[in-house]
């Protein structure tokens, strides 16, 4: 089973052989690396719809290949208005690359807001292949939404909707979840973590519908921070062969700054123990936030939603491309 | 340069690095120096009198008939893996030469010996990395290093005999600076200019022996080698404005690195030479190596780039990179057993071939690695095999004795499981293992 | 931060002085090699003894038939004077303190080799260097002559005696060259990081040499061939994505020891209480390609590479100098058959370094060398001792500077100086 932001992949080689668990820290994608035109470190860049939050999924679950699919949020264009990026997102649209990240540059809308209970919203995709097709879960107005598509592209909401509603109780009762991600592990089960009042909330789920929400929430920003938010869980197996369950996410500093982190838990339970360092977006001023990791076999690639530039044009958001290890130079890009 | 594209950079780089490089034995310490000695797992410390006594135990060269003059060429080839993969440890291989120069001071016996191996890559080499960079630190750069070392031997009892002398290396101390301009928009039109101020300061080392002999039973010795390590010390700094149109943007860039490597451990070996069935020596060395005294090898790398970009201006530059904090490595002090056999066998009156085979238990020094840094290491079992031709009198003009010797070694490296404590460590679980082959070649022609 | 602007940051660097010095060679090229040699103004292509011969001429070993093993000191300090519009009075350099090992090791062949065949060493250690390396802005004041010793010496040679008074020799001297890389990029973490390494290598020159010596074997003429010795400095410093600041490799590169190819030949008187030898060297200075190299270079453009105009050093238009050589040696033979030598000599070495009108203060003179020594080789034991001095007279010399050729002011800016050199060195004959 391969999922966006949940690829099951062996750490190993990598950073001129040295061992490397393939987490990060992340490096931006230099020019020669990302083909199809784009401007590095920007794999998507629209100025009028602002495509962000993007779920990328390989799209034959081998990570010794680079074939990926991208589900993305962004403002597509009501009729006879142009689109507004600064507007929330209301349609979720699909990309390719043969690469892992030289997207093409014209997508397909696979969903937009239109369900009741959606609030004209739809964002933050989470994309999960499974046998029987991709399942979409993503952010609405009522909560975490859910569609499938057995051909990746045609997708159909499901009957439960929403998956995981305002919280009746608990740690976030009251505050509907946003930014979802979802994995499931080697036993079928399924993992939810989902943003709620600046913090980490994760849900447990046997059949991907009916989901138990945790009566407190698994990371809390540390003190000092504003809040911690877009969690990304990944799972890996160490080369050891031990269990791991990453979980980024998005560090927001008291004066405004975001930064991209990363917790772990050995297993799939128990705490979340911090990295040592920040993985991506350290010093910088464009804001970045959304991470999404996918694993090859030999790298890992971190797709994460930030301002599009430092200029007052540049305002708009854009998916920027990290590379981990850093040291390794990506393969050529395609095309 | 225009006044549109080009930067006015006044580069100001200011650097003081101190680089002690030192030849303490590394390559006798892993590979042994001399086809002979490496054939013997280098248990040689009571039974050296050829040129490798000068690593060894500098007081067997009085044990010289004659003058001797040795050549030879070593490769070691290192199939080192991390985590099933290559680990791309550079292989060890160079000249290896001697001379020993045995004679009478006043009637007491006495010899000047000079051996050097000279590595293919350069007399040694340092890089600075970052703390939780893996690295095989016992095999890496650390064997790139000349080793050249002369000693004095006498025996001033019958059946004693001592030596000693200095390792020699280089060091580097001094600063470099740069200045001028540079074009951003075309910067292979940069005016700049540099200068260096610089020393290779030289290192010097001991090299102490003692041995006394028994006749029809064979000698023990004593060799001690103190320890040392390359040390870099680089201070940097780049000051200057950077134009663009008619905006000024000051820039700083400053560095400080601060780093130890190849650090070679002090050495105290006792050895035993076991000679009483005739030609036949048995021998024994058990060396106490302190790798306790191992310094942090983490490079203490602090750099600052420093501009004050106006909003809007098309220049956008990283963060600096934080202070690291070096770990103590808490290395292990060991003790190593080498066991070396010689049996030698007469063809006729004047030719003689040697056999030799030995075996080294080398345990890893290094903890357990299970926090920030990941140093990859594990035991290693040396088993070494080689053989030799001794042909004498060779006629009026070489009356002496030429040599030939030949060694192959095996060090095995079981596999060593580096388990993380932290699910979130970038470098994760590891393993380190693998094996080294290494292979010789000596000839020596002695009078 | 305050500014900095190009010309301010240049002045800063002006400001430093210190010590300083350019063209550096090892201490066998300044002041020769060997006790005996360096009392006698660094003769010895006809008239080396044991281990000095390494250098002098390493066919004169094979003339050594008993095992030799020298151990010694020297050391050398420098007075050196720079008086004009921008600088005046003394200008500071440090003392050369070296130990010296030599070792003369016959081969004992049989049959036709048997006495034909001797092997030599000899190092010279300084005692804090291995290689001094300065490769200064032009404008520095400096002194070549100071920072040439500060160099390990390590020379390798055999000799062989041919037979009819002919003797053959070869030998390789090595120094220690720097070669490294300092890149500075954009680490794992997004921020600047720094990588360093750094390799010693060896150079290498070889050594040649031929003397033939009379039937008497009172008088010997030799000519010796020493290659130019070249040991570089290397490091390059790469800034890798910095963002959208692109620095190019910038190459602190040059030429940090300069041995110049040599060819020196002489006549000797070797036998009886005077012995005498006089020659002449000549140095070939002008293949001398300065010190500092392009810190920016075209070649490291990517392809296709576009028009480049990145400045070259300026060359520094020396020229190669030929130094005559007369030293003399007085033998006593004394009480139980111990021997005394007195020696003394004198060499005018002129200087290769042109006058300095424009920018660049690298000065240099023409040198008188003086020299004196003795020597004492025991009759009961095996031991000798040799000892010498040395007086080089650095002649005054006038720079008329000019702002047409570069200089920041007109006038006239006088040098001067001189060095005093000493050493002992204890020969046993095993």
């Amino acid at each position: 089973m391969v999922a966006g932001c949940s690829t099951l992949a062996d750490a190993g080689g990598g950073d001129a052989n040295a061992p490397n668990a393939l987490a990060g820290p992340f490096r931006e994608v230099r020019r020669e690396e990302l083909g199809q035109g784009r401007t590095a470190p920007y794999a998507l860049r629209d100025e009028d719809g602002g495509v962000r939050d993007v779920s990328v999924l390989d799209d034959d679950g081998d990570p010794a290949t680079l074939g990926v699919i991208a589900l993305a949020a962004r403002r597509g264009a009501s009729a006879g208005s142009t689109p507004d990026a600064s507007l929330p997102t209301n349609e979720l649209v699909r990309f390719s690359a043969r690469d892992g990240r030289s997207f093409e540059l014209v997508p397909t809308v696979v969903l937009a807001a239109q369900a009741a209970g959606e609030g004209g919203v739809v964002g933050a995709p989470s994309a999960l292949r499974l046998a029987d097709g991709v399942w979409l879960y993503y952010a609405a107005a009522d909560g975490i939404r859910l569609a499938h598509a057995t051909d990746g592209l045609t997708f159909e909401r499901d009957s439960t909707n929403p998956v995981l509603a305002t919280a009746t109780g608990g740690w976030d009762e009251g505050h509907t979840p946003s930014s979802p991600s979802i994995v499931r592990l080697p036993d079928g089960s399924w993992r939810m973590f989902y943003e709620a009042l600046g913090a980490v909330g994760e849900a447990r789920s046997q059949d991907g519908r009916q989901w138990t929400r945790g009566v407190e929430a698994v990371l809390r920003p540390p003190d000092g921070a504003a809040g911690l938010v877009a969690p990304c869980a990944v799972l890996s197996r160490s080369a050891l062969g031990r269990e791991r369950l990453w979980l980024y996410h998005s560090l927001e500093s008291a004066d405004g700054r975001r930064t991209i982190e990363v917790a772990a838990r050995e297993g799939f339970d128990g705490p979340f123990i911090g990295g040592t360092a920040t993985v991506f977006g350290f010093g910088s001023e464009l804001a970045p936030t959304e991470p999404n990791v996918v694993r090859f076999a030999d790298f890992s690639l971190l797709f994460v939603t930030q301002r599009a530039g430092k200029s007052a044009a540049q305002a708009y958001p854009g998916v920027a491309v990290g590379v981990a290890p850093a040291a390794l130079g990506l393969p050529a890009p395609n095309p | 340069m225009t006044a549109h594209s080009a930067l006015g950079v006044a580069l100001g780089f200011f650097a003081a690095s101190a680089v002690s490089a030192e030849a303490r034995a590394a390559l006798p310490e892993s590979y042994g120096l001399g086809s002979r000695a490496a054939s013997m797992a280098g248990a040689v410390g009571a039974d050296a009198k050829d040129f490798s006594a000068v690593a060894y135990n500098p007081a067997g060269l009085v044990e010289a008939r004659g003058l001797s003059i040795s050549v030879g060429y070593t490769a070691n080839f290192h199939a080192l893996r991390s985590s099933g993969g290559d680990a791309d440890v550079d292989d060890v291989r160079g000249m290896v030469a001697g001379v020993v120069a045995p004679g009478k001071v006043m009637g007491v016996p006495f010899a000047f010996g000079v051996a050097v191996h000279l590595p293919d890559s350069g007399l040694s080499f340092l890089k600075a990395r970052k703390q939780d960079a893996p690295r095989f630190e016992l095999y890496d750069t650390r064997q790139q290093l000349l080793f050249l070392a002369a000693t004095l031997a006498l025996r001033p009892l019958p059946w004693l005999e001592v030596g000693g002398g200095m390792g020699y290396l280089s060091a580097t101390r001094g600063r470099f600076s740069i200045r001028g301009s540079a074009n951003l928009a075309s910067p292979f039109d940069s005016a700049l200019e540099h200068e260096v101020d610089a020393d290779l300061t030289s290192v010097r080392y001991p090299i102490l022996g003692v041995r006394a002999w028994r006749k029809r039973w064979g000698a023990v010795g004593v060799a001690y080698r103190g320890s040392s390590q390359l040390e870099l010390e680089l201070d940097a700094r780049l000051a200057g404005t950077v134009a663009l149109g008619a905006l000024a943007i000051p820039l700083v860039y400053e560095l400080e690195a601060r780093t130890f490597s190849a650090f070679t451990p002090a050495q105290l070996t006792s050895s035993f030479s076991f000679q009483r069935i005739a030609n036949l020596n048995v021998n024994l060395d058990l060396s106490w190596v302190q790798w306790s005294a191992y310094e942090s090898p983490a490079a203490r790398i602090n750099a600052k780039l420093a501009v004050e970009v106006p909003p809007g201006a098309p220049v956008s530059l990283p963060a600096s990179a934080l202070p690291a904090t070096p770990t103590a490595p808490h290395f292990r002090d060991r003790i190593v057993p080498r066991v070396g056999v010689e049996w030698r066998l007469p063809i006729g009156a004047r030719i003689e071939v040697p056999l030799r085979c030995g075996y080294a238990y080398e345990a890893s020094p290094v903890p357990d690695q299970r926090g920030a840094t990941t140093f990859l290491d594990a035991d290693r079992h040396s088993f070494a095999l080689g053989a030799g031709l001794a042909l004498s009198e060779l006629g009026a003009v070489l009356p002496g004795t030429l040599r030939f010797d030949v060694h192959a070694a095996l060090g095995v490296l079981p596999t060593r499981r580096i388990l993380k404590q932290n699910p979130a460590d970038f470098v994760g679980d590891a393993s380190a293992g693998g094996h080294i082959v290494g292979l010789g070649a000596n000839a020596e022609l002695a009078f | 931060m305050a500014k900095l602007a190009p010309l301010s940051f240049a002045g800063l660097a002006l400001g430093l002085l210190g010590v300083v010095s350019r063209v550096e060679a090892s201490p066998q090229n300044v002041l020769g090699f060997g006790a005996r040699a360096m009392g006698m103004a660094s003769t010895g292509a006809a008239s080396a003894e044991g281990p000095d011969a390494v250098y002098g001429n390493p066919a004169l070993l094979s003339a050594n038939r008993v095992t030799q093993l020298q151990l010694g000191f020297e050391g050398a300090v420098f007075s050196l004077r720079a008086d004009g519009p921008a600088v005046r009075g003394q200008v500071p350099a440090s003392p050369f303190r070296a130990t010296t090992i030599g070792a003369v090791l016959p081969l004992p062949f049989g049959g036709g080799l048997r006495d034909r065949l001797t092997l030599g060493l000899g190092f010279v250690t300084p005692t804090d260097v291995v290689v001094r390396a300065r490769i200064l802005y032009p404008e520095r004041v400096q002194f070549p002559v100071a920072d040439r010793v500060q160099s390990v010496a390590v020379q390798v040679g055999v000799g062989l005696a041919l037979g009819h008074g002919f003797r053959l020799g070869g030998g390789v001297a090595a120094l220690a060259a720097l070669r490294g890389s300092v890149v500075v990029q954009t680490d794992s973490s997004g921020r600047v990081g720094t990588q360093v390494e750094d390799t010693l290598v060896a150079s290498y020159a070889p050594s040649a040499g031929l003397s033939w010596e009379s039937a008497s074997g009172r008088y010997r003429v030799g000519v010796a061939f020493r290659g130019a010795l070249i040991g570089r400095f290397n490091v390059v410093i790469r800034a890798e994505n910095l963002g959208s600041l692109t620095i190019p490799p910038l190459n602190i590169s040059g030429v940090a020891q300069f041995d110049p190819s040599q060819v020196a030949w002489e006549a000797a008187r070797i036998e009886g209480p005077w012995r005498a030898a006089l020659g002449a060297t000549y140095a070939h200075w002008v293949s001398y390609p300065g010190p500092a190299e392009a810190t920016v270079r075209c070649s490291d453009a990517a392809p296709p590479a576009a028009e480049c105009s990145a400045p070259l050093p300026t060359p520094p238009g020396y020229r190669s100098v030929v130094t005559p050589r007369l030293g003399v040696e007085r033998r006593v033979e004394l009480a139980s058959a111990t021997v005394m030598a007195l020696r003394a000599g004198y060499a005018f070495e002129p200087t290769p370094v042109p006058e300095q009108v424009g920018r660049g203060n690298a000065f240099d003179m023409h040198r008188s060398v003086v020299t004196a020594g003795f020597g004492v080789v025991f009759g009961r034991l095996p031991l000798g001792i040799d000892g010498f001095a040395q007086v080089h007279v650095l002649h005054p010399r006038d720079h008329r500077k000019h702002v047409v050729d570069g200089a920041p002011v007109d006038g006239t800016l006088t040098t001067s100086g001189h060095v005093l050199a000493g050493g002992i060195a204890v020969t046993a004959r095993l």
